[in-house]
């Protein structure tokens, strides 16, 4: 096991099919990684709070399933700071702005992963497309083995997929 | 259960295990440390096999036996899980929950309950057939226990377990199909039965919060069933 | 010409509304409704229930307070057993109602109102709400997400989880607070103070720049309404209710919950689904009351903690009898967050905190049942009947929001006619429509059900409909 602090992120709501990805890829992950100090969060949406836990470590992953794209498609992304305003409602929040707000609140931002897919249906009450399952148990087992081969570093792994 | 007879040899999931005469495929399992679901099993008391989730795959069967009511025979081989039955097992656990109204966030066994565990088991996120939303009663008329018909699987235990333990039988079933119904006596409510001990052995069999102890709260009712081998054994194991 | 303008819907408030302006011919605001648009029907749905799944069932009102409505419906519970519950648990209730009312007050405070409170009424909106927020004011925003969680982590600590802890329960809490987490909370509380301070600086440093907002944000005498101790200490858990006018007189003090509803009525205004209560005596329209942080500080003799009672005493001198303008919801919250902190520590402190005794036990003996208690918003009310075996029968919820319908109605009014003029839509005139009734941080899930998501979009009809201009956010 050779990771520094890293923090995962997983987002959706496993009540609506295809969004629970993120959410469901992190409470697997939190069994998986136990006894790492890797703190994994499932969460139905992003919050404010999520920052005081973010600006504290140096690298995060954030797992989320995204209406745009193909479903199914595992999609592996370092995504950039966006200082934009999220619109007048701010009961939402994405990845972009949490680098942001992270940015300009606490002058850190830990290297940040997005493991995202496409989606076929997340209305209520409808169960994971065979695609969407494919993706998590992909986006899952790719993590664990970044976090415990440990070479190349989950940072350096960052590092190298921000330069292609 | 001592030998008397004879000793069938068959193989459960591929292991080559023995069984007493009269042993069902259950038992066998479970002596081997084999787990197959069960929610209206109970060890102590009579079979019934209606929930049907200990279905196994028999070779040269035609068809799905529980586990629970079939003997073991000589040469048998039996297989527990495969993804047919674990499909079908899952697809009972839904139809359960849609049957009537489990809404485990305020019910008195939430983390407790037989049937939620199950639901967890088999990663059963979502409920593919429709609910039916019945308008089911609350009994409230017992001193001391609550039936909560919106909760109740009709696994029968409380039925069995009054009628072979305590001797009382109090409970008993009502209707067919999506109208059965547990009740007390002739229908009467339960705080009127004149057969009821109020020993609460019912309460405490029941695998969901349909049966529960009044005054307890969301997630309180942790039941108790130590009680019950023992007292099979000391009533000279009538079943 | 007459026009209607149409604000749909309101944002940055807890929950779903729209307010519509009737502008005479000469383009002034003759008349303005604030409609609380979405349904929801708990009342209904309780019914043939045992009482004692009513806290966990009511606390799913909310997703933002029901720790709220946990407590008032387990005192309603309560009240049907006639119990008289432990004092620790009564304790350790009170400590849970206030870290909801610091986490719910930081929220209104740093995410919802200070985006207008810093960069002003009239900025850009698209930078105007907390992300434009954090670029000048970092600090403040940091605060604000850490008052927040403090306040989430108790309730968290005590209760077993953040959102529906099932810790609440009639007759008491079903599990005693434990050492450790009772010095991780004194930790945290230790954590805030310095925080309240330095928000109560930042508030009073601007305070200056919103003379005319403070002059016409629901600005109008009023009678005020809250919980009070039996000593008329601040209050949000035990106590009685007092009732005072706007020269700060006590028109009624110490009404058994119980009376609650013979000194109020409502009405029912077609536009909206939220009831209108009014004070009884007074009758309609002069029995207007409001309620939450502004009434409680107004009808008070003391908050009861040291450095609460100083800021009171500052508060108290922003005007002669009762502190009237709206505006001054926000100050008001900030002292009670300040209060909640000293009285938290004070019962953590307390000898018998960690007493294993926390729960009574008790069949129903009483077949009517009241609770009340402080929501961060207002008074809240739960008040059950039962048969004989304990089955709800009947439910009626008094909520903080509707007990303020009245006088935000009156207040979107007032605002807009000094805000509101001519033809054309301004940003910032609608914004300041809006913040009027984010001052009384209402909670419209609590008082009504949301499906779905609009965007906000502003339209200024003419008198037969047609559409003059449309801002879209």
């Amino acid at each position: 096991m050779k990771t520094s602090a890293g923090l995962i992120i997983g987002i959706g709501n496993p009540l609506r099919g295809d969004d629970g990805f993120g959410y469901l890829a992190a409470e697997s992950l939190a069994k998986k990684l136990k006894n790492t100090p890797v703190k994994v969060v499932a969460t139905h949406q992003l919050l404010p709070e999520h920052l005081d836990l973010m600006r504290k470590v140096a690298w995060v992953v954030f797992i989320d399933a995204s209406a745009a794209g193909e479903a199914g498609k595992l999609t592996i992304t370092t995504p950039r700071a966006l200082f934009e305003s999220p619109l007048a409602f701010s009961h939402s929040l994405d990845v972009t702005h949490m680098m942001a707000w992270c940015k300009s609140l606490y002058r850190v931002c830990p290297k940040t992963l997005l493991l995202s897919t496409g989606i076929a249906d997340d209305r209520v009450g409808m169960p994971f497309s065979p695609g969407v399952r494919r993706a998590l148990t992909k986006a899952v087992s790719l993590v664990v083995k970044l976090i415990n081969v440990g070479n190349p570093s989950v940072e350096a792994y960052i590092d190298n997929l921000s330069r292609d | 259960m001592l030998a008397s007879g004879q000793i069938k040899t068959l193989k459960i999931d591929g292991r080559d295990v023995s069984a007493h005469e009269n042993q069902t495929i259950l038992e066998v399992a479970r002596e081997n440390g084999i787990k197959i679901p069960t929610l209206c099993f109970l060890e102590g008391l009579s079979v019934r096999g209606s929930c049907r989730l200990c279905l196994v795959a028999i070779k040269g069967s035609p068809r799905l036996e529980p586990a629970c009511t079939t003997r073991c025979r000589e040469g048998m081989e039996v297989e527990t899980d495969n993804p047919e039955l674990h499909q079908f097992r899952k697809r009972i656990l839904e139809l359960i929950f849609a049957e009537r109204n489990h809404v485990c966030s305020v019910c008195v066994s939430n983390g407790h309950c037989e049937l939620q565990a199950l639901g967890a088991e088999f990663g059963l996120t979502h409920v593919e057939v429709a609910y039916q939303f019945p308008n089911m009663p609350l009994d409230l008329s017992h001193d001391r226990f609550v039936v909560d018909h919106n909760r109740c699987i009709l696994c029968a235990r409380c039925i069995r377990v009054c009628d072979e333990i305590e001797g009382a039988h109090t409970w008993d079933m009502m209707g067919r199909g999506k109208d059965a119904r547990i009740i007390s006596d002739m229908n009467e409510p339960w705080g009127e039965s004149e057969s009821c001990t109020s020993c609460g052995k019912c309460v405490q069999v029941c695998p969901t919060g349909a049966l529960f102890e009044k005054g307890k709260s969301v997630a309180e009712m942790a039941k108790q069933r130590q009680f019950l081998p023992y007292l099979t054994i000391m009533r000279g194991g009538k079943r | 010409m007459s026009k209607t303008i149409t604000i749909n819907n309101v944002t940055r408030i807890e929950g779903h509304a729209k307010i519509t302006l009737h502008l005479d011919d000469q383009g002034m605001v003759q008349d303005a409704q604030f409609h609380v648009t979405q349904f929801r029907g708990f009342e209904k749905l309780c019914e043939g229930r045992p009482f004692y799944e009513m806290p966990s069932l009511m606390a799913r009102i909310c997703g933002i307070c029901p720790v709220s409505h946990l407590l008032a419906s387990a005192k309603a519970c309560d009240d049907l057993m006639a119990v008289a519950i432990p004092k620790t648990a009564i304790k350790l209730r009170k400590i849970l109602n206030m870290a909801q009312i610091m986490q719910s007050h930081a929220l209104s405070f740093f995410h919802l109102s200070a985006p207008d409170l810093l960069l002003g009424m009239d900025g850009d909106p698209a930078s105007r709400n907390i992300f434009g927020l954090m670029k000048d004011h970092a600090q403040l925003v940091q605060d604000g997400i850490q008052l927040r969680k403090i306040g989430q982590e108790i309730i968290a600590l005590l209760g077993g989880k953040r959102i529906h802890p099932s810790w609440v329960v009639p007759g008491g809490v079903n599990k005693p607070l434990s050492e450790e987490h009772r010095d991780q909370i004194l930790a945290s509380l230790g954590e805030c103070r310095p925080i309240i301070h330095r928000t109560l600086e930042i508030y009073k440093s601007i305070q200056a720049n919103f003379k005319e907002e403070i002059q016409t944000f629901a600005n109008f005498p009023s009678l005020f309404l809250g919980l009070v101790s039996p000593g008329g200490n601040l209050e949000f858990y035990d106590g009685n209710i007092r009732v005072a006018d706007a020269a700060r007189n006590t028109i009624a003090d110490q009404i058994d919950t119980l009376d609650f509803n013979d000194y109020l009525e409502e009405s029912v205004e077609k536009f909206s689904y939220l009831k209108s209560p009014y004070y009884k005596a007074f009758g309609y329209p002069d029995g207007i009351y409001r309620v939450g942080p502004l009434a409680r500080l107004n009808i008070i003799d003391r908050c009861g903690t040291p450095q609460a009672d100083e800021e009171w005493a500052e508060f108290q001198g922003l005007q002669r009898g009762a502190v009237l303008s709206s505006f001054y919801f926000h100050y008001a919250r900030l002292i009670e967050v300040l209060f909640c902190a000293e009285m938290m520590e004070r019962l953590l402190q307390s000898k018998d905190i960690l007493d294993p005794h926390v729960r009574a036990y008790a069949k129903p003996n009483s077949f009517e049942g009241i609770g009340v208690c402080e929501a961060p918003r207002g008074t809240l009310m739960h008040h059950y009947r039962i048969n004989k075996n304990g089955k709800i029968e009947w439910a009626n919820l008094v909520i903080a929001t509707g007990h303020n319908n009245l006088a935000m109605n009156r207040g979107v009014l007032q605002t807009a006619r000094h805000f509101v003029k001519g033809e054309k839509i301004e940003e910032g005139m609608l914004n300041r429509v809006e913040a009027v009734i984010r001052a009384f941080d209402p909670c419209l899930s609590c008082s009504t059900h949301a499906v779905g998501q609009m965007p906000l979009n502003i339209e200024l009809l003419s008198a037969s409909g047609t559409l003059l201009d449309s801002v879209k956010r």
